[in-house]
């Protein structure tokens, strides 16, 4: 899986599983949180992006705990 | 003309109106089969057709059997001349013959049991995924009067129909155009599968924005 198409394409296939009995409870559970928590880096990422296009060429330092 | 030799006035009052009824009935019916008789052996085809216009609804499209090679069930004359090979018949893709055709009742004109067909058909080809009650409310209602709106004489039963099914216990969906009954369990799975997809839509257009920016303003640069 290397971009959202195909992670969308993914899910609509495990929906159908689920509405003709492939897929069990317990697997479409799983599958569900996994995509959760793919979209949530994916849009992590997107962040990140937006955020460096907006600083203009300017960087942020990372945060020292020391 | 009522004709028996049943003396009706020894007889009860009610078994008497309905002996007239029934022999009412079947007079007519014997006439109407004598008129058709008469016409299909030595009337013109105008004559034909123009009776046959008298025994259906206005407007609807009537042609002779013999221009059809395939036997057609949609008859207009009474059944004892459906093999008269001058009969005229409702023409072949008719909606009035499809509406026939798909009736709820058995001799039915009402257009009903075929926009439901439509209906069916339409839901089908839209291959649409609703898992939100409110979504699917909104769009079955919507495609329904899509269908209905282009007929006339459309009635309840219709909209009996076009309800959204539901059994206890379990949750419909939509899905690719076909109804789905889940349990509550894999109802939520799939509720939570349909918003990721949404939600990943809605990032892929707003990283589709940030590339188109990113290349706008390396033009600008260059």
């Amino acid at each position: 899986m290397n971009n959202t198409r195909e992670l969308r394409a993914f899910l609509v296939e495990q929906m159908q599983g689920v509405s003709t009995g492939k897929v069990n409870s317990e697997k479409a559970k799983s599958i569900s949180n996994l995509a959760q928590q793919i979209y949530n880096t994916l849009n992590i990422e997107v962040k990140m992006a937006l955020s460096k296009a907006k600083l203009n060429g300017q960087t942020l330092d990372a945060i020292d705990f020391y | 003309m009522l004709s028996t030799s049943i003396d009706l006035t020894t007889l009860p009052g009610d078994l008497v109106s309905k002996l007239v009824s029934t022999i009412d009935l079947y007079e007519r019916k014997e006439t109407k089969v004598r008129s058709w008789e008469e016409v299909l052996d030595h009337g013109t085809d105008e004559e034909i057709l123009a009776m046959a216009a008298s025994e259906c609804d206005k407007d609807t499209p009537i042609s002779f059997a013999r221009n059809y090679e395939s036997n057609w069930d949609r008859e207009i004359v009474p059944y004892h001349l459906q093999t008269h090979p001058r009969r005229p018949v409702i023409m072949r893709g008719a909606l009035k013959v499809c509406y026939m055709n798909h009736s709820f009742s058995a001799r039915g004109f009402s257009p009903n049991g075929w926009l439901f067909e439509v209906y069916k058909r339409a839901l089908r080809m839209s291959k649409k995924t609703l898992i939100d009650w409110e979504e699917i409310l909104d769009f079955t209602e919507e495609l329904a009067r899509d269908v209905a709106v282009r007929h006339s004489h459309v009635s309840y039963h219709f909209w009996q129909h076009v309800k959204v099914p539901s059994d206890n216990g379990f949750v419909t969906v939509l899905m690719q155009g076909r109804w789905v009954m889940l349990d509550t369990e894999q109802y939520r799975n799939v509720a939570m599968m349909h918003k990721v997809i949404r939600k990943a839509e809605k990032l892929a257009d707003r990283l589709t924005m940030l590339k188109q920016a990113k290349k706008e303003r390396a033009d600008g640069n260059a």
